[in-house]
């Protein structure tokens, strides 16, 4: 039987077309073959003007495909003040004054900056900005893994518009695949890497419509289980093997309704959330008889890395734990950056070299809480997670990205003096007494602008627990309270049910092969170029794909 | 807060009133498997509160308590929110609140609902009076049999008095006085089943609406539901359990 290469995706750029403000709806075929997707990629703007910008660099000593490995770290909501604080507060952990410090990304060689909005939107959400950095493409809010083309919650207009992924390309390309975060795996971010859904919502079948279901479309969870035969269908001839290591949260969307099927350490009286009937951790185990199956740390800690193949921790029901929480939670889970050294034993493997995608995901859950202290505890935990990831690897051959798919409404203000506790109240050069405002009251170096604003909860851990009560915004007397406290929530100006992102750019910052081309500022989307570029993922997917 | 004041109020209804209620009370079961702590039970009690320094009329609220297996619901009808609590196996508890007229919910973790932490707190969700209250009450009268058992509970301390009519082998409230200074309230348990196939849809409906983990409402902007919500202030807890007009709980001795 003769066999022919078929192109999966274009590096071949015809021309720079317009695409900042492109809003336009552009008609979309409905034809799922494997021809629609490539087209429907390869003549996106978005795609292609990143493309061009990647060909017309002058960088010196770029070699295309040197990149044996990539990982790409997410900082969910972690924009630049984000960074600064939480690079200043793990410096005071350290005994240090905090400024001087460094975060373990700050020390890598090439900088830029990332414009996060989405098509639609402004200020974005996670949904379309995780598309953008992982396929390439800006698309729409609150859409997954799909095009611009895209009708928010409409599943026939999925058809045809769906993106291929960095992870994907790497799957086919016969790298080892990986999806960390301690947000619920099927969360917006991590559900970028692997599915496409017309609603980021669409977790389980119980979030579906009616309408969605019948009309074809399936979960986001259900596509994680069935990522490998679905790549299979979607791109003709191509052999995966499916992602190697998925590790976070979010196991209600993988259960039944059914109590008999709850986990040990299961929360609610019913942890599932399926209505379909289907156990899709039983699923995973039949497709991989070889694979384990995790929920717990003790589970984790007893994953030999040399020689598990495939590895599904769901540690929560929802999401993981703050990382100042994390020793709350009922059956133990591990940390972020433990995930990303067990995960990157285990990719490295395969000679081929893997991707990996690791977020943190409760940045942003805490900074919407009003609470920075949960949100910087848990960005110098991702920093502790990246120095994992570059001890565990050689940067001659493995490209690391660290970057945030958006900001927060999140400001580092006053003059406090150097050395100030980055989480305490505003005392001025040479006074050891807190600067007071017009008020006659003292106020933090940190801020929100809008949000639930003031809370004293004391030791608190947990962040949510600020939406337990009244929004209560605008200034407080903070004179006998101890804002270094867990429990304390900044206050905020403007009254809203919950603090929201920022529409501002946010830092990219990389290391190893390709990694000089972050470089200025660029579209949010030309992360996954320079990716692409750096493992030369799309001809590497390209060889592999053969058809009869 | 000291418990004292958190006691605010007691009305002593007539004893004819009380038979009256009792009357109320649609057939209880009579086998002892089905009149237990465990037995589901739908349970209607009216809550009047009034200042008697005050010419104020008396405030009255309805409250259904629901309780089958691990979870207990306190329903308020005229507030059209139902909250529904689970004490999973590492004896956390879970709450889930629902807002009826939309059919949504919102789910807290476990560890957000710091305030129904202990036994003694579930036993305040789940009979409306906490373990550690009965403990300190002394019993003054005990009648009937088997199902229909009360016992009568009397607590006296300095600035106020509580009384409490007791069905031991539901562990329910029938009835429940209390009086602190010139703030009185009063429960009354006006309807009671123990009918499983209603409890089983009244629970089943709940678990089938959508609902929504706190830490997503920030994710979550473009939901009309959530958007609406936040406006009204669905964030503020007070709703649950046996609070005064205050936000303080009046059922157990708990301290926040």
């Amino acid at each position: 039987m003769k066999y022919f290469k078929v192109a999966i995706l274009s590096a071949a750029v015809a021309g720079l077309a317009a695409c900042g403000g492109d809003n336009d709806k552009k008609s979309s075929s409905n034809n799922n073959s494997s021809a629609a997707i490539i087209e429907n990629t390869r003549s996106n703007a978005w795609y292609s003007d990143a493309e061009a910008k990647i060909a017309a660099t002058t960088q010196a000593n770029l070699n295309r495909g040197a990149a044996k490995n990539v990982i790409l770290f997410v900082g969910d909501g972690m924009g630049i003040s984000t960074v600064t604080a939480a690079r200043i507060l793990a410096g005071q952990l350290k005994g240090q004054s905090g400024e001087e410090n460094n975060l373990s990304f700050d020390l890598f060689p090439y900088t830029g900056l990332a414009k996060t909005y989405n098509v639609d939107a402004q200020t974005p959400d996670s949904a379309g900005t995780m598309t953008a950095l992982i396929s390439g493409v800006k698309t729409d809010v609150g859409v997954i893994g799909v095009n611009e083309n895209i009708v928010r919650g409409d599943c026939t207009t999925v058809a045809g518009n769906e993106l291929v992924t960095a992870l994907e390309l790497a799957e086919i390309a016969g790298k080892s695949t990986g999806i960390l975060s301690t947000a619920r795996i099927t969360h917006a971010t991590p559900a970028a890497t692997y599915a496409k859904s017309a609603d980021r919502d669409w977790e389980d079948d119980g979030d579906m419509p009616a309408a969605a279901i019948s009309a074809g479309c399936e979960d986001i969870a259900s596509q994680l289980i069935n990522f490998e035969p679905n790549l299979e269908a979607r791109i003709n001839g191509v052999d995966v093997d499916g992602i190697e290591v998925v590790m976070g949260g979010g196991r209600r969307s993988f259960l039944p309704k059914d109590a008999t099927f709850n986990s040990p350490d299961a929360v609610s009286s019913v942890e599932g959330d399926r209505t379909d009937g289907r156990d899709l951790t039983a699923e995973w185990k039949t497709r991989y008889p070889s694979g384990n199956y995790i929920f717990d740390q003790t589970s984790f800690d007893a994953i030999d890395t040399e020689s598990t193949s495939k590895v599904l921790g769901l540690f929560n029901e929802s999401h993981m734990q703050y990382e100042a929480d994390r020793g709350n939670d009922v059956a133990g889970e591990p940390s972020l950056s433990e995930m990303t050294e067990k995960a990157i034993k285990i990719l490295d493997n395969n000679d081929n070299g893997y991707f990996l995608m690791v977020e943190s995901g409760r940045i942003d859950h805490a900074h919407h809480a009003g609470n920075a202290y949960n949100a910087l505890n848990d960005a110098v935990e991702l920093s502790e997670a990246v120095a994992k990831a570059v001890e565990l690897s050689n940067s001659d051959d493995t490209l690391i990205i660290v970057t945030a798919d958006h900001s927060h409404v999140f400001t580092i203000a006053g003059y406090p003096k150097r050395g100030n506790p980055i989480l305490g109240k505003v005392v001025g050069i040479g006074s050891n007494s807190p600067s007071l405002a017009a008020d006659g009251t003292p106020y933090t170096t940190l801020g929100y602008t809008n949000g639930l604003g003031f809370r004293d909860l004391g030791n608190e851990t947990d962040a949510d627990e600020a939406y337990n009560q009244a929004i209560d915004t605008g200034r407080k007397d903070l004179s006998q309270i101890n804002t270094q406290a867990p429990g304390f929530h900044q206050e905020a100006l403007i009254p809203l049910g919950s603090e929201t992102h920022a529409g501002e750019d946010v830092g990219v910052y990389a290391s190893g092969p390709g990694a000089a081309l972050v470089s200025g500022t660029n579209e949010q989307n030309m992360v996954f170029h320079v990716m692409n570029y750096a493992a030369d993922l799309v001809n590497k997917a390209n060889s592999k794909q053969v058809a009869p | 807060m000291t418990f004292a004041t958190r006691f605010k109020l007691i009305l002593n209804p007539p004893k004819a009133a009380m038979l009256f209620i009792g009357a109320l009370i649609t057939a209880l079961p009579t086998h002892a498997e089905e009149c237990n702590p465990n037995t589901p039970i739908s349970a209607h009690y009216q809550v009047t509160s009034r200042n008697t320094a005050q010419s104020e009329k008396p405030a009255t609220k309805q409250l259904i308590l629901w309780r089958q297996k691990n979870s207990v619901t306190e329903q308020f009808p005229a507030k059209g929110i139902t909250e529904i609590w689970e004490r999973n196996h590492s004896n956390s508890i879970k709450l889930n609140r629902y807002f009826d007229a939309y059919q949504r919910g919102i789910e807290y973790s476990p560890s957000e609902v710091k305030d129904v932490n202990g036994n003694d707190d579930w036993s305040m969700k789940t009979q409306l009076v906490a373990d550690s209250l009965l403990q300190k009450m002394s019993l003054s009268n005990r009648e009937g049999s088997g199902c229909d058992r009360e016992e009568s509970y009397l607590l006296a301390e300095k600035n106020y008095t509580a009384t409490l009519v007791w069905l031991p082998a539901y562990r329910l409230v029938k009835s429940y006085h209390m009086q602190s200074g010139s703030r009185e309230q009063v429960w009354t348990l006006n309807k009671m089943t123990t009918d499983k196939n209603s409890i089983n849809h009244f629970f089943k409906q709940y678990s089938d609406y959508k609902t929504t983990d706190y830490a997503d409402i920030g994710d979550s902007e473009s939901d009309p539901f959530l958007r609406k919500m936040i406006r009204l202030g669905f964030i503020e807890h007070g709703s649950s359990g046996m609070y005064d007009t205050q936000g303080n709980d009046i059922g157990g001795e708990h301290h926040h």
